[in-house]
């Protein structure tokens, strides 16, 4: 089923007397329970789409429906954004409180839930990023990865059914990175949300069911990460480079030396180099 | 121009806390020319100690050297310490403030005694080496910019006085990989042109590939330092550093503990490839 | 860096954390008020002392409660000069061209200074004691009556709380902007006026940016986790004040009476 259905989306805004086109006619469809990868290069237009999905920004042109609800109509926006979290790239942005728990609550208080519940659900939203024990910290005085999960935890808080991330892992240091990383294929694996995660990093999108390639403003191509990744024509178009042990595959091959198939991942390198043996 | 620094101690007053110490007879000598880059997990100074060379914080004890001259000491001559020595801190956009492009990449060159045509020449070559052209975005005000051209503007500011130490803090987080691929080209062209690089990241695949010689820092101390092969010959230690080796390294490890017989201090894309080939043909 | 930043929440149980954030706003008041009207040498030593039980009371660290204040010491001497220096009074101590200092312009200069002391003392003592959201709700209930003129009260304790938690952030960054300036070749720390004229923009410029990017993500974060407006969301828990909470009232009352009419 589709969770999240767009056709002929459409961006463009203008600056110093020209017209920037961000999105071009865009079409996109993800699944329920999905875990999708949105991957491009700086400038793609990924962060302008996802910013459609939970209508921050209003639909130009074309068609979107979002878990059911159409995402032009302005009527259902705030029941949106209700079944669409989404988190941001800047952790020291996002934070209205400065202590942990009254800022998970933020979110269930906007939407009215009773008083009485809300201590329930912020305890289970920080448990589920593993931040628990942490209510009462500042979150000031937290690192940038526990920062994005106790952002991660307000959006869980109101039991949303699609957690969008916009680049959240873009600003952490590779310790932090893979913290966020491990709640997020959590919560996908466990909580069977469907998450959209945008991201220019390409092995992050090694953990997607399907990854969705943007460039120039239009979804250059859609697929396994297999299927995309293992492309560097593909992805060269889109201004990215391939993992590693892509790279690998090829420039062993054009010196004759061939693989059974292509790698993804290191410990898949390393794998098929061994059976070589 | 070289760097020293000897037996720096360092703190900053900690807010609620008590004043929180960065450095404690901290010792770092840095020749001209080289390319060196530092790695750290967050928090163990290493910005802290970029702002000390660039002597915009100023130790608590010890000396900070740049060409043999100590930068705190009265009546040390400030402007030639902000002519030799050029920093880019970490998102470096949110400094420009200019109207437009020009005026922004010449506002470090205002006390530099340049005339009109020299400093136009700068900020011409400043501008053509971030990989702009100059007629073209000259007049654009730099709030109009994309994120990674507001970024490559803002460096080029720094260029334009060509200083003799350039420092870069996290120069290429977030950056997608072909702007980082040019921006470690650029680091590398200065470097041969005599230019001393320092360079703060936590890519280690990015460190592998461009710096002679790296360091490692923990809570202020230096715990690490060497040719970035020594350093990551050991990835135990860097693991419990909470920081990574560099892809390529990781790999060789991962097969040798297969045993397959590979070079011990390999760290580099190419590196690997040669040796892979020699390896599997030899089979 | 993960340094804590003063004047904001800090987690505790100290009596004084446990109070009601609405009685305490008003004890503030009543203290605040008891600082501006006192004018005696003995007023003053009651209301220093009230004010150093209150920080025992509440178990803070010291560091969290001096810390602003030596961000002031400029602007406590600067007010301290100009009311000892230029204070019209009667027999002058000493006099040299224009400066006359007199004994009742020194008194003058110290009760100044003392009273913004003690005001940024109380109201430190206040926002480290009391949550943020706390805060804002308590401000939201004593602002009520002003609903009655439409005016949104809400939103009003909704942005001013919201402004305080980023006040850490925006000083970092300012830090950060005025080194990186500093690197750059402005003036800052010359002492000619002309370098300190061309050293505003640079600095002023990047922090208002900044500031207003910062505004932006956060508006759109707000709205993305449901924030349409402060009027419709989870009522906070309106439990009647507790005897402690009637007890801290009584007793700011009279220690306002007390150094008002008594001392």
């Amino acid at each position: 089923m589709c969770m999240i259905s767009g056709t002929g989306i459409r961006f463009a805004y203008e600056a110093d007397g020209r017209l920037k086109r961000v999105l071009r006619d865009l079409d996109i469809q993800i699944q329920r329970g999905e875990f999708a990868v949105v991957l491009g290069a700086n400038g793609s237009g990924k962060s302008t789409l996802v910013k459609h999905f939970n209508a921050l920004l209003p639909l130009q042109k074309g068609e979107l429906t979002v878990a059911g609800i159409n995402a032009a109509g302005r009527s259902d926006i705030w029941r949106l954004r209700r079944v669409c979290g989404m988190v941001f790239q800047n952790p020291d942005n996002q934070f209205v409180s400065s202590v942990v728990e009254e800022d998970v609550a933020f979110g269930l208080e906007n939407y009215e839930v009773p008083r009485e519940q809300i201590p329930d659900r912020v305890r289970k939203a920080l448990r589920l990023v593993g931040m628990e024990g942490y209510e009462n910290r500042s979150p000031h005085s937290l690192s940038g990865g526990q920062k994005q999960r106790v952002a991660l935890a307000g959006v869980l808080a109101l039991e949303p059914d699609i957690v969008i991330l916009d680049e959240v892992t873009a600003m952490l240091d590779p310790q932090g990175r893979q913290e966020v990383l491990e709640s997020v294929r959590r919560l996908h694996e466990q909580e069977k949300k469907t998450v959209v995660m945008i991201t220019h990093y390409i092995e992050e999108a090694v953990l997607a069911d399907r990854v969705f390639l943007l460039g120039d403003g239009v979804l250059q191509a859609c697929g396994t990460p297999r299927e995309i990744l293992t492309d560097p024509q593909l992805l060269d178009k889109a201004g990215l480079t391939p993992p590693l042990p892509v790279k690998i595959y090829y420039d062993l091959y054009k010196t004759g030396i061939r693989l059974d198939r292509i790698p993804l991942t290191n410990e898949e390198l390393v794998e098929e180099l061994c059976q070589l043996n | 121009m070289s760097i020293e620094l000897n037996h720096i101690s360092c703190s900053y007053p900690g807010g609620a806390q008590e004043s929180v110490t960065v450095f404690d007879d901290f010792s770092l000598h840095i020749a001209d020319g080289e390319f060196i880059g530092i790695m750290g997990h967050t928090g163990c100074g290493k910005t802290t100690l970029l702002q000390l060379m660039a002597g915009l914080i100023a130790p608590s004890g010890g000396e900070v050297l740049i060409n043999g001259e100590d930068i705190n000491k009265a009546g040390y001559d400030r402007s030639i310490l902000r002519r030799s020595v050029g920093i880019v801190f970490q998102y470096p956009e949110y400094q420009l403030f200019e109207t437009t492009v020009e005026k922004d990449v010449a506002f470090g060159l205002k006390h530099s005694g340049l005339s009109r045509a020299e400093v136009r020449e700068r900020v011409i070559w400043a501008l053509t080496l971030m990989g702009f052209s100059y007629e073209n975005i000259r007049t654009r005000s730099p709030l109009t910019l994309s994120g990674g051209e507001k970024r490559r503007v803002a460096i080029a500011g720094v260029l334009a006085v060509k200083p003799d130490i350039l420092m870069f803090d996290e120069p290429i987080a977030g950056l997608d990989p072909q702007n980082r691929t040019a921006f470690l080209e650029l680091a590398a062209q200065l470097n041969r042109q005599g230019t001393t690089v320092i360079i703060v990241s936590h890519n280690a695949d990015a460190l592998a590939e461009s710096v002679c010689r790296l360091i490692v820092m923990d809570r202020g101390r230096t715990v690490m330092d060497g040719t970035p092969n020594s350093v990551f010959a050991d990835p135990v230690r860097m693991q419990e550093l909470h920081l990574g080796v560099s892809t390529p390294r990781a790999i060789a490890d991962m097969l040798a503990k297969r045993g397959i017989p590979i070079a011990p201090d390999i760290i580099r894309y190419e590196e690997l490839l040669l040796e892979l080939r020699m390896n599997l043909k030899a089979r | 860096m993960n340094t804590m930043p003063s004047g904001q929440y800090i987690t505790g149980t100290s009596m004084l954390h446990r109070l009601d954030a609405r009685g305490k706003l008003i004890c503030m008041f009543v203290l605040l008020t008891a600082v501006i009207l006192t004018s005696t040498l003995w007023g003053y030593i009651f209301i220093i002392a009230v004010t150093a039980a209150l920080m025992l009371f509440s178990a803070l660290p010291a560091a969290a409660l001096f810390t602003p204040l030596r961000r002031l010491w400029l602007f406590f001497t600067v007010i301290f000069l100009m009311n000892a220096l230029f204070f019209d009074g009667n027999a002058p101590l000493c006099s040299w061209w224009i400066f006359h200092i007199t004994a009742a312009g020194l008194s003058q200069g110290a009760q100044v200074v003392l009273r913004v002391l003690l005001v940024v003392l109380l109201s430190n003592i206040l926002t480290c004691t009391t949550r943020p959201m706390e805060l804002t709700g308590a401000l939201e209930s004593l602002l009520k009556p002003l609903k009655l003129f439409r005016i949104p009260v809400e939103d009003i304790a909704m942005i001013l709380s919201v402004a305080i938690q980023f006040i850490p952030t925006l000083s970092e960054e300012a830090d950060m902007i005025k080194k990186a300036q500093t690197a750059r070749g402005a003036r800052f720390e010359s002492r000619r006026l002309t370098d300190k004229a061309a050293s505003v923009a640079p600095l002023v410029v990047p922090i208002f940016l900044s500031a207003f990017r910062r505004a932006d993500e956060l508006s759109m974060a707000m709205e993305a986790r449901g924030y349409r407006n402060a009027g419709s969301r989870t009522k906070k828990d309106r439990h009647a004040l507790h005897l402690p909470d009637y007890l801290a009232l009584t007793a700011s009352m009279m220690i306002c009476a007390a150094s008002v009419f008594i001392f």
